[in-house]
């Protein structure tokens, strides 16, 4: 590691302690690190690439790992640190999703992503498309959309997302199986 | 793809996107045929629309084939069972599963042309068990109301039980509204008419004990249909034990975690309260959108929250469900209503589902909603406490007197025996109901002659339950003494002390029957008569933990000593009370908004005018959080927080409160009421100390007479009446009425309190500013003279009426020309 990354390191792990005894203000700042951390794997991997479609869920989980290197977590600090994860990812893709098309870079090639809890495996769909529909979702199912988002863009898993989100498991389960099963229809609609 | 979103047209329009969203949600909920029932419903002919939702569904279907996600509970009985035969049914299709088993269509093999539904018990049951089923299936099957989905048939086959219900055809209650996007006043429609169902088979002397959602139907046409009534405690009668994923064995017990009572958990008696907490259970996930202890869905959690804490209020609940217009309408009435249902001490809940019904029913014709006024029996004591009755409530006594005894029946009827003296007694209450039927040819029938008959029939018919007869007899007493029909409460009140005495009751029930009659004898002015039955009941009471019962009856001798002119008891008897009250619980506290109100009237006699008013204050701001608007006991307090307002001086400020309590007691009470005259009194002698005798005079003189007749000449509140006429009269140039009726009040008064009473000096000094008017002055001297020094020994120097005798007094001698004691009286003026 560079001396550089090292004193990274050490700001995140501040950072994350801080957070962890609830300071706002820690947790403002988290979000921008996570953002340009999770932006930038995102960019290294789609760099060059034509066709790479993101994993968002593998991708939270790289910078997860890393930082519980620097930091022991308790498990509900993993759910949260993941339910902000899977927000600062979905910014970032879309983020560069759209920077990508205004600037017509890399042939504007659209950020895509996949994750086999969507159901069909090996999709992809691309960033925008999901972004803008659980926004739609959000108007008429919220919890719905909120699962499903912290699912696909942060790997929570349905325990985590219950914590997360202050509800049951069977709830999470019912408004996942629903939320999903909208997404995959809207997504695989013909045009 | 992204063009497609963006079209507003069509099937894929947004709208019509959100719809096939929602449907395609509820439908998850069925399966089989009653899927297709529902989505035919739904989607009708709208063959795209319905193309969506099917999309849907295939999707969801293929996605828990792939992962084992469990959309809707696998099948316990895979194996397809059409074409059995079961009794004279033969099943003919399957059409879904419940926590209990399996549910299938089935046709009459006999030819009688019967569609229902037969529900295979999961378990299997004994032949000891089998023989109980079949008996508590036939008591089921007795319950007739058209919001009961009727029992037909019952049986044990091959040690599997089975019943047969009538078919009903139609949705989940809760699938229903969401469907239906019924308002909160159309759910609150439905849970009345469930209500009514409820009770009409309490009147059979069953306890549903299972209600939630999966157990309601509602029918094309809005009809809602109980189904399962009874059936989850004749099986567990049968001693079957119950699997399944809603239904769940908790302590031995099976309860469906959201919707059980407390006491299916913790092992307590199951009544009628059950059932109201369920109604109030699914009153609860309807109108919010969430379950009591939605964060508790597993059974161990929910049987550690119900247990612990409250149910969430309604309103907040909805909030945090998003249902922010919900959360609105659910404030106030509803959360009261909810909140008395889903109290966790069956005790506290609705004493029936009638009044459940009954207050679900005001809240929808905007009555005053009763759930918000404290606990029901406390309400029972305090209709005869406050001596003040809205009619409306008249009714719900004579249900609770008719329902009160059918309960204590309810609760006993695990024995035949019981069950007959249940019968009997359900049998006597409707007898008297069919006497107040006007479709018995006896249309006018007043509560008055009701309660009489029931008198009259106790005896004959209630014998041989003397200590039932007693409990009557004392709401009898209580109901007739709020009508102002004393001498049948004073009849009743014998009648139910004769029973006690003689049958050896317990402290607990002579306690209350002598804390009646000494509100009784409160309300008749009968102050020495009323001290030694109320001193009894404190003492038979206090060591009971039956805080409520005592503070009435506290209160009650609070009352009484401060009339009887023992004030440093009175005062001492109400902060007693008070600090009871302080140390219950929510409820009870509200309570002391009473001794607050006992203790303003006292002070302010005692000329302690700031304590008082600050009392009056105090209970004027709790009567005004705890009680609706109309409440006779909130316009009760206003008078007297009026009252102290008046004697402190601020006479204009009180007048208009005065006005507006008399306007809502003419309402809610009538003209001729005795708590609306007592307020006409009050404002008349508001009117004298504002100098406004002529009117107070004219407002006066009815008033009295009023009083005379309601409650007979020698009536402290009848004298206090004419007396204030008399002063009124004086002062208005008619000295000849004045002074007789003051002279009548005089001698009543040096006859009927001890001597050196001050109400006897405020006579005399009354007649003492009359005679002055009459110029009568040597008369009038030893009058203000007597006056004057009995008031100065009985209440002090600074006590109001004292100080108006020294003014009476500056007047007179001013007149004489004696400047020297004109100013000898004036120097004892407080400024």
């Amino acid at each position: 590691m560079t001396d550089s990354a090292d004193s990274d390191s050490l700001r995140l792990a501040a950072l994350l302690e801080r957070w962890s005894k609830g300071e706002k203000d820690a947790y403002d700042q988290l979000l921008t690190h996570l953002y340009g951390d999770i932006h930038a794997i995102a960019v290294r991997q789609l760099h060059g690439e034509r066709y790479l479609t993101i994993r968002p869920t593998a991708l939270v989980h790289e910078v997860y790992l890393r930082l519980s290197q620097l930091r022991q977590m308790q498990w509900q600090d993993r759910a949260h640190f993941l339910s902000m994860a899977a927000r600062v990812t979905r910014q970032a893709l879309v983020d560069e999703a759209r920077r990508r098309r205004a600037e017509k870079r890399d042939g504007g090639r659209a950020v895509t992503l996949s994750d086999t809890n969507l159901g069909v495996a090996e999709a992809a769909y691309d960033a925008l498309d999901v972004d803008t529909l659980l926004a739609e979702l959000q108007q008429f199912d919220a919890v719905a959309a909120d699962i499903v988002s912290l699912r696909v863009f942060g790997g929570l898993s349905i325990e985590e997302t219950a914590e997360v989100l202050k509800l049951s498991v069977a709830t999470v389960n019912r408004r996942w199986v629903t939320g999903k099963a909208w997404l995959a229809r809207e997504l695989t609609r013909e045009a | 793809m992204a063009g497609s979103r963006t079209d507003p047209g069509g099937v894929s329009g947004g709208d019509n996107r959100a719809r096939a969203y929602q449907l395609f949600a509820a439908a998850l909920d069925f399966e089989g045929e009653l899927r297709e029932q529902f989505l035919m419903h739904e989607c009708g002919l709208d063959g795209e629309f319905r193309a969506e939702v099917d999309a849907l569904l295939l999707i969801a279907a293929r996605d828990a084939a792939a992962t084992g996600t469990l959309l809707s509970a696998p099948g316990r009985h895979t194996e397809d069972l059409a074409g059995q035969s079961y009794g004279h049914f033969r099943l003919t299709t399957r059409i879904g599963e419940g926590g209990m088993g399996v549910v299938y269509r089935a046709e009459r093999t006999d030819g009688v042309q019967q569609s229902v539904a037969i529900k295979l018990i999961s378990t299997t049951v004994g032949h000891a068990g089998q023989v109980r089923f079949e008996r508590e299936a036939q008591l089921l099957a007795q319950i007739e109301h058209a919001a009961v989905a009727r029992l037909v048939d019952a049986g044990v086959e091959s040690g599997r039980a089975w019943i047969a219900m009538e078919f009903v055809n139609g949705l989940r209650i809760d699938d229903y509204c969401r469907a239906k996007n019924l308002s909160t006043k159309d759910i609150v429609g439905l849970l009345a008419q469930l209500a009514g169902a409820v009770a009409a088979a309490h009147r059979m002397l069953v306890v549903h004990n299972d209600i939630k959602p999966a157990n309601v139907l509602v029918t094309a046409d809005g009809a809602p249909k109980l189904i399962d009534f009874g059936i989850s405690r004749a099986l567990q009668e049968a001693g079957a034990a119950l699997p399944g994923a809603h239904a769940t064995i908790g302590m031995g017990r099976l309860f469906s975690p959201g919707f059980a009572a407390p006491e299916q958990i913790n092992g307590g008696p199951v009544t009628v309260a059950t059932d109201v907490f369920g109604l109030g259970a699914l009153a609860y996930r309807l109108l919010t959108g969430r379950s009591t202890f939605a964060d508790a869905v597993e059974p161990l959690d929910y049987m550690l929250a119900i247990s612990q804490r409250d149910v969430e209020l309604p309103s907040r609940a909805a909030l945090k469900a998003g249902r922010t217009l919900e959360a609105q309408q659910l404030k106030g009435d509803l959360d009261a209503i909810l909140s008395k249902a889903l109290e966790r001490d069956p005790a506290r809940r609705y004493v029936s589902a009638i009044d459940m019904q009954e207050d679900l029913q005001n809240y929808l014709t905007r009555r005053p909603v009763k759930a918000r006024v404290p606990t029901f029996h406390y309400r029972l004591g305090k209709f005869v406490r406050r001596n003040t009755l809205a009619v409306s409530l008249v009714g719900l006594l004579v249900v609770a007197l008719i329902v009160g005894g059918t309960i204590v029946g309810l609760q006993r009827s695990r024995t035949a025996q019981a069950r007959d003296v249940a019968a009997r007694r359900a049998e006597f209450i409707e007898n008297l109901l069919a006497s107040a039927d006007p479709g018995s040819g006896k249309p006018n029938v007043t509560v008055a002659a009701l309660l009489d008959s029931a008198a009259q029939q106790l005896d004959q018919k209630l014998g041989g339950e003397p200590l039932v007869e007693a409990s009557m007899l004392g709401m009898i007493a209580r109901t007739n003494s709020s009508l102002g029909r004393y001498p049948e409460a004073m009849a009743a009140s014998d009648r139910e002390l004769a029973i006690l005495r003689s049958q050896g009751g317990g402290a607990l029930e002579l306690g209350r029957a002598l804390s009646t009659r000494g509100d009784l004898l409160r309300e008749l002015g009968k102050w020495s008569d009323a001290l030694p039955p109320l001193q009894q009941a404190v003492a038979l009471l206090k060591p009971l933990r039956v805080p409520s019962d005592l503070c009435h009856a506290l209160d009650t001798l609070g009352f009484v000593l401060a009339h009887a002119d023992q004030d440093k008891a009175a005062e001492s008897t109400y902060h007693e009370e008070m600090s009871i009250e302080m140390a219950g619980d929510a409820q009870l506290r509200s309570e002391q908004m009473h001794p607050l109100y006992g203790l303003a009237i006292l002070l302010g006699d005692q000329a302690r005018y700031t304590e008082a008013a600050e009392f009056g204050r105090q209970a004027f701001e709790m009567a005004r959080k705890a009680l609706p608007a109309d409440h006779p006991d909130l316009l009760n307090i206003e008078t007297a927080y009026a009252n102290t307002l008046a004697t402190m001086h601020q006479s204009t400020a009180a007048e208009p409160l005065f006005r507006q309590v008399i306007a809502a007691q003419t309402r809610v009470l009538g003209p001729e009421h005795k708590a609306t005259l007592l307020t006409k009194l009050a404002l008349v002698a508001d009117l004298l100390d504002q100098h406004r005798d002529a009117e107070a005079a004219d407002s006066g003189l009815p008033v009295a007479r009023s009083f005379e007749s309601l409650l007979g000449a020698d009536n402290l509140y009848a004298m206090g009446a004419w007396h204030q006429y008399g002063v009124a009269a004086c002062g208005s140039h008619q000295e000849e009425q004045g002074i007789a009726a003051l002279r009548r009040v005089a001698a009543a008064r040096q006859r009927i309190y001890p001597q050196g009473t001050w109400v006897i000096y405020s006579s005399q000094l009354g007649i003492g500013v009359c005679l002055y008017h009459m110029r009568q002055y040597g008369e009038s001297e030893s009058a203000l003279l007597a006056a004057v020094a009995g008031l100065e020994t009985a209440r002090g120097p600074n006590f109001n009426r004292t100080q108006d005798g020294y003014r009476a007094l500056r007047e007179l001698y001013a007149t004489l020309g004696k400047a020297d004691d004109a100013a000898r009286w004036n120097a004892k003026l407080v400024p």
